[in-house]
């Protein structure tokens, strides 16, 4: 065995030994839960329905009824004007993500990293692939957005800060201001709420860069446009929370 | 003796959960494992569910129960990791170009994290979660080869982020 090899099994071996025991279901009882006619497999009545559908749309897509205002899906709202100023509405490109009715009853249209920046060396031109995401912003002011758009719950970090919110800058030395002066506001969309937290500290990324971190909570859960102020720029985006702790 | 379910999978929830039952901790190891900012107990029950609604489509012929709830659990990871994500966490107080600290278990997770995505995911499954060859290909969908040979790439790229000499 070589070094590696042990280490990586030393390392596992102490993961698995700091895992909690395994969850406990009633089995039976949730297995009985999930079972249905729908369940079960299609039966030939659904399939019958399903096909008859199916012609139905064919149908009327065939004479034309469906017109060029029909409903679209995902990133139809991409602006060449670049991510938004505080005040304006989200110009970036957005999905019509539905989130559930728990949690607000109109859709929340998080923001996607279109169009995607490219910054500036010593910074990745592109984030680590494992984030799934891409650089949105300009050179004075610029983040990482999920490829998706962000969607958040499931929090890693204890409060009073559950949610940490990382921004670059070609204009912040973290040398010479280590707790940068960014601010960063939320409002929330769908029904009234904001928030705002500041200043910032600093943060290494895993692949090195040094990031402008602020950490913030959410009041409630909802659809909430965030937005970051750093010497005179400013970058919005818009995310889903869906719980927090 | 194993104590791991074998043959088709019964037709009954009983039955069903007493089959499936000895695979629940390796299930939620994983869960754990591929999505660490999820809820791992969600990820098992709706693997579970999956499952049972899939019961008729496992053919003993094609890979051994274990490695097919375990299939079936990174799929409901994924899905859940790809849903439930917070905002990308940049490690707090990791100095660049610095890799070994006191602690070997950081170096190595910090190691592994920098890896592509199949390599580690390949690790995760072998040396984390404690899967065998043929459970880690069944969670990758690729051939046993196939995961060899990834590992042993991870590990060739580890070498040097370990500071393992030659």
């Amino acid at each position: 065995m070589t070094d590696v090899e042990r280490m990586l099994e030393d390392a596992g071996a102490r993961w698995r030994a700091g895992q909690p025991p395994a969850p406990t279901f009633a089995l039976s009882d949730l297995l009985e839960r999930a079972s249905g006619p729908m369940r079960q497999g299609p039966s030939l009545l659904v399939g019958l329905a399903a096909a008859a559908v199916v012609v139905v749309l064919l149908g009327v897509f065939a004479f034309g009824r469906f017109g060029s205002s029909g409903p679209g899906r995902g990133s139809g709202g991409s602006s060449a004007s670049g991510p938004v100023s505080t005040g304006s509405p989200p110009s970036g490109a957005s999905t019509g993500r539905s989130p559930s009715a728990s949690i607000s009853p109109v859709p929340c249209n998080v923001t996607l990293p279109k169009p995607v920046y490219v910054p500036p060396k010593p910074t990745l031109l592109t984030p680590p692939a494992y984030y799934d995401s891409d650089w949105y912003g300009s050179a004075r002011l610029w983040t990482m957005l999920d490829r998706q758009g962000e969607s958040w719950s499931g929090w890693v970090y204890p409060p009073p800060y559950p949610q940490k919110t990382f921004w670059w800058s070609a204009d912040w030395n973290p040398t010479e201001e280590p707790m940068p002066a960014i601010t960063v506001t939320g409002k929330r969309l769908d029904r009234p709420g904001s928030f705002v937290y500041g200043p910032g500290t600093n943060a290494s990324a895993d692949w090195g860069s040094t990031a402008m971190l602020v950490g913030v909570d959410f009041p409630t859960t909802g659809c909430w446009e965030l937005t970051a102020r750093y010497r005179g720029a400013t970058l919005s985006y818009v995310a889903e929370v869906a719980d927090r702790p | 003796m194993s104590d791991r379910p074998t043959g088709r999978a019964p037709d009954t929830a009983a039955d069903f959960a007493d089959w499936i039952g000895p695979e629940v901790e390796r299930m939620a190891r994983l869960a754990a494992r591929l999505a660490p900012t999820a809820d791992r107990d969600d990820i098992v029950q709706e693997a579970l569910v999956r499952a049972w609604q899939k019961r008729r489509q496992y053919d003993p012929a094609r890979g051994t129960p274990g490695a097919w709830l375990l299939a079936i659990t990174a799929d409901r990871a994924r899905r859940a990791r790809n849903r439930r994500r917070p905002m990308p966490a940049p490690s707090l107080g990791v100095v660049p170009g610095r890799v070994r600290s006191a602690d070997d278990r950081v170096d190595v997770e910090f190691a592994v994290a920098r890896l592509a995505p199949r390599q580690r995911l390949a690790v995760d499954c072998f040396y984390f979660v404690g899967l065998s060859v043929a459970e880690t290909a069944a969670v990758m969908r690729c051939s046993e080869g196939t995961v060899k040979s990834t590992l042993a790439d991870a590990r060739r790229l580890l070498r040097p982020l370990l500071e393992v000499p030659e």
